[in-house]
């Protein structure tokens, strides 16, 4: 991030904290939920100490095995915290991009959701590294997932399709965020997008890079 | 008496557990895991008391409280959050909740907050009714005055 200031700091600093924002969210409502299964196992052993029941193992064993769920979900999520909080350690490094999106999608599951939406990837690409900027290409995704949701009003489900595409001086990647519902004409609102703050975070990804809205599409081509 | 609740997160094994766990203390517990679904239930003016998360996607809690309290003010609402502010705890009770408990809430102040939601409606709804029989009254007597006039 110590390349280019082209990005105002303060935006960086927004998209970190709604991500972050987001993920506590996600593991409150873990540890709620490992919460009151406990409770729920403590209520049965306090029956059986009372003479009201009996600890029946194959329920204290399905207590368990939530427990261990959660237990399961949480380490995902905190995963997840862990490779954002290091897709900023360089500004540009060689990732696999399948990878990264999918973490882009976890990340972005709750706005979807807050929105009445849900985000499906199909990759077509298959397995391949990129050389990008890691954290800045999560942050004009998740800008442009904002536009998609806030100002096209897209509902339902929306695809972000990753194909091959033909860019200046060779091959790249193009992916493409279709919806196909919406509560708005995308048409009537194009007005700023992509905006400054999309260009500028355009410029520090590597290679020629460009990003359009079509009228049920955001397209983001990669050089 | 049983309470009846009416418990609103989208949380869905969240909810089911505590759902579980309220069962065994004699309350009769209705889920579901979206506001706008509650709000399109029949039956919610028989709830003794509402336990509402906050954060929800489709509409968020301080939005359904608002339209709960439009529905019926004698519904007595208890917030539940993960992100308890001082700001959203101020807000909500203004907007007429009964209280704001954080989750993770100890589930014996739940109940007893559960047990207070009900014996408020209960008052709300004798304070009506006295004054349904009073309005009743005073007519039945402008009636017979009338009739012993004439």
């Amino acid at each position: 991030m110590t390349e280019k200031q082209d990005v105002p700091m303060e935006r960086d600093i927004c998209f970190f904290g709604a991500v972050t924002a987001s993920i506590s969210h996600e593991i409150k409502n873990v540890l709620t939920t490992i919460n009151e299964t406990a409770g729920l196992l403590d209520d049965f052993a306090l029956e059986a100490q009372r003479g009201e029941g009996v600890l029946d193992p194959s329920q204290a064993r399905n207590v368990a095995a939530a427990i261990a769920r959660n237990v399961r979900r949480a380490d995902g999520i905190v995963r997840n915290l862990n490779r954002f909080a290091h897709s900023t350690d360089q500004s540009r490094a060689v990732v696999e991009l399948g990878e990264l999106l999918n973490l882009f999608s976890d990340l972005a599951a709750r706005l979807a959701a807050n929105r009445g939406a849900s985000l499906q990837i199909t990759n077509e690409l298959g397995p391949q590294e990129v050389l990008t900027a890691p954290f800045s290409l999560l942050h004009v995704l998740w800008r442009s997932l904002e536009f998609v949701l806030v100002t096209v009003g897209a509902v339902g489900q929306i695809q972000l399709l990753v194909s091959a595409a033909a860019v200046e001086g060779g091959k790249g990647q193009q992916m493409e965020l279709i919806w196909e519902k919406s509560s708005r004409n995308a048409m009537e609102s194009v007005g700023d997008f992509p905006g400054q703050i999309e260009r500028d975070l355009l410029m520090r990804l590597p290679g020629p890079c460009r990003l359009r809205l079509e009228k049920d599409r955001i397209v983001l081509l990669l050089g | 008496m049983n309470e009846k609740v009416l418990l609103i997160d989208d949380e869905s094994e969240f909810v089911e557990t505590l759902a579980t766990r309220m069962r065994a203390r004699n309350m009769e517990v209705t889920t579901t895991n979206s506001a706008v679904e509650a709000l399109a239930r029949d039956d919610m003016d028989t709830y003794d008391a509402i336990i509402l998360d906050l954060q929800m996607p489709e509409m968020d809690g301080l939005t359904a409280l608002e339209k709960i309290k439009q529905r019926n003010p004698k519904l007595q609402v208890i917030m539940l959050t993960g992100q308890a502010t001082v700001e959203k705890g101020v807000r909500a009770m203004k907007m007429g909740a009964l209280d704001l408990l954080e989750k993770p809430a100890d589930i014996e102040e739940l109940n007893r907050k559960i047990k207070e939601a009900s014996n408020q409606k209960m008052v709300l709804v004798r304070k009506d009714s006295e004054e349904t029989i009073k309005e009743i009254m005073s007519q039945f007597e402008v009636g017979l005055s009338v009739s012993s006039n004439c």
